[in-house]
């Protein structure tokens, strides 16, 4: 039986403007109903992205941003409420459910996931995971999808990708499997890629060649791209943008190197004390961010890294900082006391003199050898 | 290699115990297994049978015996009265295949209906339809195939008088009184059968349907119906397989019944026959047939496993 | 087959994938599944029918006659008359009184048989699960080779072993009176249901027998028996409750197979198995006397099936194992 044949390579929108942005976030916001209560995993996230850029979000697990690149792409289960708006090359996407989201779903915009191990169809010949997408989207011969699929091996880096096509996906290492995940995602050529924590499951030693690899691509077929990590390690030198995801908000927004140089928000400073540097002595002890994000049935009032912030007022428990322009273009943050900034000097001075920020977490300057709370440098 | 030569061996040496606990077994006979088998009958008549069915050696030899004929085809005689006598095989001959029309043709039904059903249930988990669906298949399973058959055959056969309650047409004499003829056995067999399947496929369905594959496979854009049939059944597939294996047990002794309530002259026929008339030589080639073919069907399921996981396939071959 | 196939090992870690959902989605999925099954209104009709047919079984026929001219009211219909409000059987039998026998008698093979597989089959496999090495490779390779045998096969071929009619010289069959006769079908389905119940149980005795408190106790030089006894037969009890239940519901379809059969219960013993078999000659014009019985059969199993599936789903019993 062959699969229903439709074409929709790029002629959906035969008028889509060519110089907007490729794609618009606007107040997205994203609920998952559970029996404790609406679950607010995006909250008002807005962004913009050009074609041929990437942006990377970055933030810790569970807040949110695996589930805002799903939400953008539509992918997710039916007890979701979705809000807000989503442009892509200028037409609204933001209510489209299933049946019309399929048109996008790997012509337009693809994914490529997480655990390459438990992403790919442990019973499926690695061809014909790559080259179903194709012949149901393309309408191509059979013997011309498995031509392309062995193209898009090839282009992936995978040797012996003739024989590869026959074999499954336990016949490979991980990081050959990323490899042959991201082909799928590059199969239809779209115009979108999402890779949500892609070196996250991978060896060490094979997550920068995937990053290569996706960046490489990226260049190769002006394709924009969103790079959802934990690790700002990952994103540094990699993306056009970065976005900082804290409770389903986007806490700083800035190009990649400002964001490193001019860090405004406490909780990216703290992020980027977790990540290793090479400069530092091996046995040098890594800053965690000390307690748990908050609760998104019933988020806290005020800003939501508060409890956890050492520049803590009194006044970030009771109103939450807008996200605000800096005077620097392109760089937002959300804070009334940024780092850097005089106000956040201020904050942080009050805070070590008290011994405890407004939220009762006790701080230390480092070097306090009993000091068990937030650690500030 | 050499994984293929261990299984060979593992399964001859399960065929040989198998084989030989049927033998024991029926020689548990209490009293005189000749008197049984003949009934009256005189001293030298007697002493004649005794010598042919060699129960005048030691047990081991008459089961080296016994499985020498069986497996050369030689079942053992039937026996009418102190003189007469009848092939085992012959009989088994002309009603195995009527038991084995049966059993597929329940087989066939089932799948066809227990197969799409569970899929759909899985991919509507929590729907009207699936909770319908979840207990009428739990009330199905608590109906016996007998009481079914009996239901179908007073109802459908005596009542509304679509389909015959009782008796077996040849294919080869008319193939559609044929079909007409098996529906309602096969249908009595295959109920419990499609509702036990569609509870574990629909149960295995959902699980997979959670897998990361699946959300992979949708991001393709790819259609829901391709998701559920050419991702997703074949990877839950392998709980119903093993299943099936087992379930072909309880197929054979549903058939067994079912075949007497609707006359069919069948394995079951010839089971009760030879009990009634204590033919216990029969018996013992019968019970260690159905026994040595219930073993090879799950030899087959095994191998069936490789086709459709190719993990186990290379998981073997290391072993 | 005579070893777990590696399929199932793959099947597990199929299904254990580390990439869940999103994590507020796995929030969610974890809430649904740690609120604990009660056993609910069906439950409770269950037990409520379970129970009735317990309580008529005992005190019918220990209060109900059979009528004194039984041909008078030969073959009454369901609901015919109010004096048998189940209708008659050809011999003016009251079917409310028949079925409470069958009842009875029905129970007695079926709970018989499984309380034989219990003691027998039950502290087979604890031995095995606990012991393990050589003795349990032989148990399990018996268990194997009784489970070769389709389940209904091997009932036939014990039954009609054991209770095979004696001839004597003359060609005159002495039949096995009735109380042998039903004392047989609980040894031979006893013995049916011995490989599966063992199989659990020691499957559930391999797995319990490796916890802390059981090494502890054993290096406390506790005795062997008392360990097995009352350390891991506790714990193994619910696992192997659930499967009775269902075991139970099994036996009682398998004595209906054996009565149709010829090999179950026989006159003037009466169970619901031979009731159907006997009123299957006399289908067309009283019905009432096959169905009344299946009812019941159908009722008393779908009871079973639904208490096992609880008792199951209460103490997380590894469907798996089975």
């Amino acid at each position: 039986m062959s699969p229903r044949r439709q074409k929709n390579g790029g002629t959906r929108f035969p008028d889509a403007p060519l110089d907007g942005p490729l794609l618009e976030v606007d107040n997205v916001k994203t609920m998952f109903k559970t029996p404790r209560g609406l679950v607010h995993a995006v909250d008002g996230v807005e962004f913009t992205l050009e074609r041929g850029k990437t942006i990377g979000i970055v933030g810790e697990s569970g807040c949110g941003k695996s589930v805002l690149s799903r939400s953008i792409m539509g992918l997710l289960p039916n007890n979701v409420v979705r809000e807000g708006s989503i442009r892509f090359e200028g037409n609204e996407i933001g209510h489209a459910v299933g049946e019309e989201m399929r048109h996008f779903w790997g012509t337009q915009m693809s994914m490529v996931f997480q655990d390459p191990m438990t992403s790919l169809n442990p019973v499926m010949r690695i061809g014909n995971q790559i080259t179903e997408s194709l012949r149901y989207h393309l309408d191509v011969s059979k013997d011309y999808a498995n031509e392309a699929a062995l193209a898009l091996l090839q282009s992936v880096g995978i040797p012996e990708a003739k024989r590869r096509l026959r074999e499954y996906p336990h016949q490979l290492s991980g990081g050959m499997r990323q490899r042959v995940m991201i082909a799928i995602a590059l199969a239809c050529g779209p115009k979108l890629l999402f890779a949500d924590e892609p070196t996250t499951a991978l060896d060490v030693t094979v997550q920068a060649q995937i990053l290569d690899l996706l960046q490489q691509q990226q260049r190769e077929r002006f394709m924009a791209m969103v790079l959802v990590t934990h690790d700002l390690g990952v994103v540094a030198g990699r993306t056009d943008d970065i976005a900082v995801m804290y409770a389903g908000r986007i806490v700083e927004k800035a190009p990649t190197r400002l964001l490193f140089s001019e860090t405004r928000h406490p909780y990216t400073e703290a992020l980027l004390k977790s990540i290793p540097k090479l400069a530092q002595p091996s046995h040098m002890r890594l800053d965690a961010i000390a307690g748990r994000p908050p609760d998104l049935v019933n988020p806290p009032p005020g800003c939501k890294f508060a409890p956890r912030c050492p520049y803590a007022q009194a006044r970030c428990l009771v109103e939450e900082p807008p996200l605000d322009d800096s005077a620097t273009p392109g760089h937002a943050f959300r804070c009334f006391y940024p780092v850097g900034s005089n106000e956040g000097k201020d904050a942080l001075a009050r805070n070590l003199a008290a011994g405890a920020t407004a939220s009762g977490r006790p701080v230390f300057a480092e070097g306090d050898a009993l000091a068990t709370g937030t650690v500030v440098v | 290699m050499r994984t293929a030569l261990r299984r060979v061996i593992q399964l001859v040496v399960v065929l040989l115990c198998v084989s030989f606990f049927s033998f024991a077994l029926i020689s548990l006979f209490p009293g005189d297994p000749v008197v049984a088998i003949v009934g009256f009958s005189s001293a030298p008549q007697r002493a004649e049978i005794r010598h042919e069915l060699r129960l005048d050696e030691p047990f081991i030899q008459q089961y080296g015996h016994w499985l020498g004929n069986f497996a050369k085809g030689n079942l053992g005689n039937v026996y009418y009265g102190p003189t007469g006598r009848g092939k085992v095989s012959t009989q088994v001959g002309q009603s195995l295949p009527i038991s084995l029309q049966l059993m597929a043709y329940s087989m066939i039904i089932t799948l066809l209906i227990a197969i799409p059903l569970g899929v759909f249930a899985a991919y509507k988990a929590g729907s009207v339809f699936d909770k319908l669906a979840n207990a009428t298949a739990f009330g199905s399973i608590a109906l016996p195939d007998f009481a079914l058959a009996l239901i179908l055959s007073y109802w459908v056969g005596v009542k509304l008088r679509w389909l015959p309650s009782s008796g077996y047409v040849h294919p080869t004499a008319n193939l559609v009184e044929h079909l007409k003829s098996m529906t309602l056995p096969a249908l009595s067999l295959a109920v419990g059968q499609i509702a036990g399947y569609m509870r574990l496929l629909r149960s295995d369905m959902i699980a997979t349907l959670q897998e990361d594959y699946i959300l992979m496979a949708k991001s393709k854009g790819i259609p829901t119906r391709r998701i559920l049939w050419r991702h997703a059944v074949r990877p839950s597939s392998l709980t119903l397989l093993t299943v099936a294996g087992l379930n072909v047990g309880a197929l054979i002794g549903g058939a067994i019944v079912v075949e007497l309530i609707f006359g069919i002259p069948g394995m079951g026929r010839l089971l009760a026959t030879a009990i009634f008339t204590r033919q216990f030589v029969e018996l013992q080639s019968i019970v260690a047939l159905i026994a040595i073919g219930y073993v090879i069907v799950n030899v087959i399921i095994d191998v069936l496993y490789t086709v459709f996981d190719p993990r186990i396939r290379d998981a073997r071959a290391i072993a | 087959m005579l070893e777990p196939s590696p399929s199932a090992v793959a099947t597990k870690e199929m299904a254990g994938g580390t990439g869940g959902p999103p994590d507020a989605l796995a929030e969610a999925v974890e809430f649904e599944v740690s609120r604990t099954k009660r056993y609910g209104v069906s439950g409770w009709l269950a037990m409520g029918w379970l129970a009735f047919v317990l309580v008529c079984a005992i005190l019918i026929p220990m209060f109900m006659h059979a009528p004194v001219n039984t041909g008078k009211y030969a073959n009454k219909g369901f609901l015919d008359e109010l004096k048998f409000p189940l209708g008659t059987d050809g011999n003016g039998n009251n079917m409310v009184l028949l079925l409470a026998k069958g009842a009875r008698n029905s129970l007695i093979v079926s709970v018989g048989a499984i309380l034989f597989g219990l003691v027998v089959g039950g502290s087979l496999g604890l031995v095995a699960g606990y012991f393990r090495g050589r003795l349990d490779s032989i148990l399990t390779g018996i268990f194997n080779i009784l489970l070769a045998i389709p389940q209904l096969v091997l009932a036939i071929a014990l039954v009609s072993v054991l209770a095979t009619d004696t001839i004597d010289n003359k060609g005159i069959p002495h039949p096995v009176s009735s109380g042998r006769r039903l004392l047989i079908l609980v040894i031979a389905l006893g013995i049916v249901s011995v490989p599966i119940l063992a199989r659990i149980t020691r499957a559930n005795a391999l797995q319990w027998s490796q916890r802390e408190f059981v090494l502890a106790a054993r290096a406390q030089g506790a005795r062997n028996l008392t360990v097995m006894v009352r350390e891991v037969l506790p714990n193994v009890l619910p696992a192997m409750f659930s499967i009775a239940l269902l075991g139970i519901a099994v036996a009682m379809v398998a004595e209906g197979g054996l009565s149709i059969l010829g090999v179950g219960v026989h006159f003037p013993s009466v169970s619901w198995g031979n009731m159907i078999a006997i009123g299957r000659a006399d289908l067309r014009a009283s019905p009432h006397i096959v169905f009344e019985p299946i009812a019941c059969i159908f009722l008393t199993v779908l009871s079973l099936n639904y208490l096992g599936d609880v008792i199951r789903a209460r103490f997380d019993v590894r469907e798996s194992v089975l």
